[in-house]
C-alpha cells in the first residue's frame, strides 16, 4: 500500500506547500466575509485535519496488528508511513497554531474568558509537542508525551472550541460571515 | 481508572458546565449580561489553569515513579 511519495522532493514540496494555506482566507468570494473570522475557521479546519488524520492513521495501525490480516506488507507499509502522517500532523498543526494566533490577535477587543482558556490550551499543546519532537532527554520527553497525549486536554480543547464558536456566535462577530 | 484520573475529569467537567450555566443565564437575563454570568465565565479560566496545572504535575509525578522504580531495580 502505497500512501505518500517516495520522492523526498515531493514530499519536501508538499509539506511546504502547506505553509500557504492561510493565504486562502484571502480569497474575496464577494460577501464581505472577514479575514479575522476565516483565519478562526481555517484553524479549526487545520486541526481536525491534523488530529483525525493522526488518529485514524494509529487505529489503522493498530487494526492491522491485532487483526494479523494483511500480512507483513500492510504492516510494513503502514510503519513507514507514520514519520510521514506524523510530518503532516506537525506542519498542519502549526499552520493552524499560528493562523489561530493571528485570529485572535486580530479580534483581541473581543477577548473574553473562554477564549483565554482555549489560547491557553492550545499554547501548552503546542509547547508540549515541539518539546516531544526536539528533546533528546529521556525524562523531558516522557513528560512532554503524558502531557501532549492526554485525553482529557484533548477533550478540554474541543469543548473550548464548541464554546467559542457558540458564544462569539452569540455576540454576533460572525454572524456577517454566514 | 485511578483516582487522579477522577479528579482530572471532574476538572473538565467543571470547566465545560460553568460556561454552559452562563450561557443559560445569558438567555434567561436578555441582553445585558450581569456580574453572575461574569463570574461563571471566569471560572472556564479558573478551572482551565487548574486542569493544565492538574496534566503537569501528573506528568511530573509520573516521571519522578518511573525514575524512583529504575533507581530501585538499579539497587537491587
Amino acid at each position: 500500500m502505497q500512501v505518500f511519495p517516495t520522492s523526498p522532493y515531493l514530499k519536501i514540496s508538499l509539506l511546504m506547500a502547506l505553509a500557504f494555506v492561510p493565504t486562502l482566507v484571502y480569497a474575496d468570494d464577494g460577501r464581505g466575509s472577514s479575514v479575522a473570522a476565516t483565519l478562526g475557521w481555517l484553524t479549526i479546519g487545520c486541526g481536525m485535519t491534523a488530529n483525525l488524520s493522526l488518529v485514524i492513521f494509529k487505529m489503522m495501525k493498530k487494526t492491522a496488528v491485532i487483526k494479523l490480516v494483511v500480512g507483513s506488507n500492510a504492516s510494513q507499509s503502514l510503519a513507514s508511513a507514520y514519520q510521514q502522517v506524523l510530518n503532516f500532523h506537525i506542519m498542519l498543526n502549526a499552520v493552524g497554531f499560528f493562523a489561530g494566533m493571528s485570529h485572535g490577535f486580530m479580534l483581541i477587543r473581543g477577548l473574553d474568558y473562554i477564549t483565554l482558556s482555549l489560547a491557553i490550551v492550545i499554547t501548552v499543546s503546542m509547547i508540549s509537542g515541539i518539546i516531544l519532537k526536539l528533546t533528546s532527554g529521556k525524562n523531558l520527553k516522557f513528560f512532554s508525551r503524558l502531557v501532549h497525549g492526554q485525553a482529557i486536554l484533548a477533550a478540554l480543547l474541543v469543548t473550548l472550541v464548541v464554546l467559542h464558536v457558540i458564544t462569539r456566535w452569540h455576540h454576533g462577530i460572525i454572524m456577517h460571515f454566514i | 481508572m485511578k483516582s487522579h484520573s477522577y479528579i482530572l475529569m471532574t476538572l473538565v467537567i467543571l470547566a465545560t458546565s460553568a460556561p454552559t450555566l452562563a450561557l443559560a443565564q445569558y438567555e434567561k437575563e436578555g441582553d445585558q449580561p450581569d456580574m453572575m454570568i461574569l463570574t461563571i465565565f471566569s471560572l472556564t479560566l479558573y478551572i482551565t489553569i487548574s486542569a493544565i496545572l492538574g496534566v503537569v504535575g501528573y506528568s511530573i509525578w509520573k516521571v519522578i515513579k518511573i525514575r524512583r522504580k529504575s533507581a530501585k531495580m538499579r539497587l537491587a
